[in-house]
Order: structure tokens, then sequence, then C-alpha cells
């Protein structure tokens, strides 16, 4: 602590007039000050040259502010493409996911090109176009056809077939007004019923349509199961005939998610 | 779940994560723009002033605020404190500009070294009988002083604390009292005559 007898320093009053001093030797200063005429002159003549000075400094003013706005955009500009800068050269993500995004990369690219592979060496004449590969039949050629049948005729009888056995030549027929050519490997397809047998359907060739095995799901063998699984509601008399076979005419792949996709 | 599902999950995962941290990086980024703009829109024409105090062209000066502020944006990026930036602000302007009048000193290529001279935004004494005698004694003080002086004084007035202006500059506190007051006192004793 300064001797307070004597009078401060230009520093001490300085920091004084600044606030810089700490918080104990605020009050003694001010004290001393108070009762110190040499003091108090002294700060009043610092405190004078530290207003020239200020009034100095703003005198040198720039003319600013035609170019502030000019400045601004431009930095703008450079905050901008230093963002994207940076966020293509360091990368954004943690480094901790870093690796484990790395090996799922590979993993899944690993994947691809395996299965890819594969699917091309064991499958290599399949190219089927959007046609070809419908899981739908088309209304207008294949709108269904069915028997006047009842309940007793379709329930009493033990007719397990599915899949009709159908003439070369009806084959030939529908592959052709389906646009297909008839030389396709049958394996890629069959000749369905829309209907089938078991529900009152005919083998009119309004009521057959080529459908791909192709399809990882809605393929014949789905149909098959819905066929068997709406044969039996029906005998069951939980499901109306003529509801079911307007539905599976209609779209039967909302029949399968409607009857059998609850029960799977 | 079999390993082609966990694989597949993990990728989306890390595809989620990945997209996740992006958006809220760009965010980040944009907000830390608008951060920087309104410092910018604050301290410009302070930080200008400052730097173009050591003797550099009003160009060189303006280029030295674009980098100080350009900086300031890496370093908020970079996740680091933004307690005091103004002190900060100036710390990095004093040290572009130091180093640019420096290349210019080092380089007189094109009279660069008597442009330092000219371009000095203290008034020269011709200048401040403008505004009259007692400017231009100050001033003449002034351009006789070290550049360390004139920084502190020109700090003190920008509104720094001592110890902002001790770091700005890297020198000690006392340094900065001692300096302030002895520079004060040469003024003052230029003021009297």
């Amino acid at each position: 602590m300064p001797d307070r007898s004597q009078h401060l320093s230009d520093e001490e009053i300085l920091q004084f007039i600044d606030d810089e001093l700490p918080a104990d030797c605020i009050e003694h200063l001010r004290e001393h000050i108070a009762a110190c005429p040499n003091c108090r002159n002294r700060q009043a003549s610092i405190e004078g040259t530290v207003d020239a000075l200020n009034e100095l400094y703003t005198s040198a003013q720039f003319e600013l502010g035609s170019t502030t706005a000019r400045h601004r955009a431009l930095l703008q500009g450079k905050l901008a493409e230093a963002r994207r800068n940076r966020f293509f050269r360091r990368g954004h993500v943690a480094g901790f996911l870093r690796l484990p995004i790395a090996a799922a990369i590979v993993l899944v690219f690993i994947g691809v090109a395996f299965y890819g592979g594969r699917k091309i060496w064991t499958d290599k004449p399949l190219v089927l176009s959007p046609q070809e590969a419908a899981i739908v039949p088309n209304h207008s050629l294949t709108p269904g056809a069915v028997r006047a049948v009842t309940l007793t005729d379709i329930c009493s009888s033990a007719d397990d077939d599915l899949d009709p056995k159908v003439p070369s030549s009806t084959e030939r027929a529908v592959f052709q007004e389906y646009g297909l050519p008839s030389n396709r490997p049958a394996r890629k397809y069959q000749i369905d019923y829309l209907v089938n047998p078991q529900l009152g359907g005919t083998n009119d060739i309004r009521n057959l349509w080529p459908e791909p095995y192709s399809n990882a799901r809605w393929n014949a063998q789905a149909k098959d199961e819905l066929e068997r699984h709406l044969h039996q509601m029906v005998c069951d008399r939980t499901v109306d005939l003529a509801v079911a076979q307007r539905e599976i005419a209609t779209d039967w792949i909302a029949a399968y998610k409607k009857y059998v996709g609850r029960n799977s | 779940m079999n390993a082609a599902g966990m694989s597949s999950l993990s990728t989306n995962t890390a595809i989620g994560l990945v997209l996740r941290s992006s958006v809220e990086w760009m965010n980040r980024g944009a907000s830390l723009e608008d951060e920087v703009l309104s410092l910018f829109d604050l301290m410009q024409t302070r930080l200008l002033r400052y730097a173009v105090s050591f003797g550099i062209t009003l160009q060189d000066g303006e280029d030295i605020v674009q980098e100080t502020f350009l900086a300031l944006f890496h370093h908020l990026q970079r996740g680091r404190h933004g307690d005091n930036l103004h002190g900060w602000l100036f710390r990095v302007a004093h040290n572009l500009a130091l180093k640019r009048r420096m290349k210019i000193l080092n380089n007189p290529v094109g009279g660069n070294t008597e442009q330092v001279e000219i371009s000095d935004p203290n008034p020269n004494p011709e200048e401040c009988m403008l505004f009259g005698e007692r400017h231009a004694r100050l001033a003449s003080v002034l351009q006789a002083l070290s550049i360390e002086d004139r920084s502190c004084l020109r700090l003190r007035a920008e509104g720094l604390r001592y110890r902002e202006i001790a770091k700005t500059l890297g020198i000690s506190l006392g340094s900065v009292s001692a300096s302030l007051s002895r520079s004060l006192a040469r003024l003052e004793q230029a003021d009297k005559r």
C-alpha cells in the first residue's frame, strides 16, 4: 500500500481516473485526493490532457460512410466461402464417427459388389422390361372371368389346381397380347388365373395373365397363397364369394395385404 | 436381424448422424457469420483507426480489418472462447498491422516507406494548424512517441482495459500503466508551452 502521507504519482492518479486500481485502494485514493489540493490539480490537469488527446483522435476521422456497406458485403462473401471451404476441407463429422462411417461404407460397397456380381453371373439373361416385370395384370386385357358357382360347388370339391394347364396356343396368345416374346423361358413367369377356379374363375383368356416370378414378394407363390387363403375364408363364410372374386380381380396385392398380410 | 440388416442399419444411422451433423454445422456456421458481421458493424471504424495509426495506407488498413474478422470467424468456429472479443480483435489487428508495416519498411519499392509516413493518420503539425495550435503540439509529441507508447494511448482511447492492452501488445500490466503515464506527461508538458 503506498504511503498516503505523500502526494500521489501521476501513474496512480491515471489509474484512479481509469478505474484500474484494486478495489481496496480506490477509497484511500479518493480520500487523499479530496483532502489534497495538489493531487486534485494533478488529476484535473491529466484529465485535461486526456480530453485534448481524445479530441485530437476524433478530429482525424475517416470518410467511411460510403465504403462501410461495401466492406461489409465483402466480408460476408469471405465468411460464406470460409464456411464452405472448411466444411469440405476438414469435414464436419466428429472424429469418433469417422471410422465407423468409413467401415459401414466399405461393407455396403463389398455387399453390393458381391451380390450384384453373383446376380449377374447366375442370372445373366434376366433383364425384364417394366411391362414384363408387371406384378399386376392389365385390367383391360385381363378383367377376370368367373362362372356361376355355389359355395357347395367350390367347397365340396378337392380341386387344388391353382396353376392352369393351358394349351401352348393359349399361352402364346396371352404372351402376345401382353407384348412378350413367346420364347421366354417358362421359369421367368407362369400363366396364372386372375380369379382362380376354386373361387369360380375360368380358363378364359380374359382370366389369364403372365405373372412374373422375379418379384421378391409379389410373385406367383404369393398369389397362390392368397388364393388358398381366400378359398378357405369363403368356405368358412367369413368372406362373401362375390367379394372375394371382386377383390382378387381388382387388386390381388391389396387383397393379399387385407386377408393374408394381417395373419402373416 | 441378419448381418446385412445390421450393416444397413448402421449405415443408415451413420448417414443420419452425418446429415444431422452437417445441418447443425451449417446452421452453426450461419449464426457465427451473423455474430461476426454484428461485431464488424460495431468495431470496423475503431479497428481501422487503430490499424492506420501504424502508418499504413487506408487500403492496407481496410485489408487488415477484413483479415481480422475472418480470423475471428475461424477462431469462433474452432469453438474458442468468445469472451472479451474486443480485446481479441485489437490484438489480431495490432499484429497484422505491425506485420504490414514491417513488410512495407523492408520492401521500400515504389516509395512505400514514404507512403507509410505520409499516410500516418496522426495529423502532422501542418495539418493540425487547421485544428489549432494545441492539436499541433500534441500531434508532434505523438509523432515522436514509440509505436508501443502510441498504441497504449490509442487502445486506451478505444476503451480497452489495461489488462487487454497488455495482452494486445504483449507487455506487462505495469508497463502499460507506466507507458500511459509517461506519454501523458509528455503531452501535458507540450500542451503547457
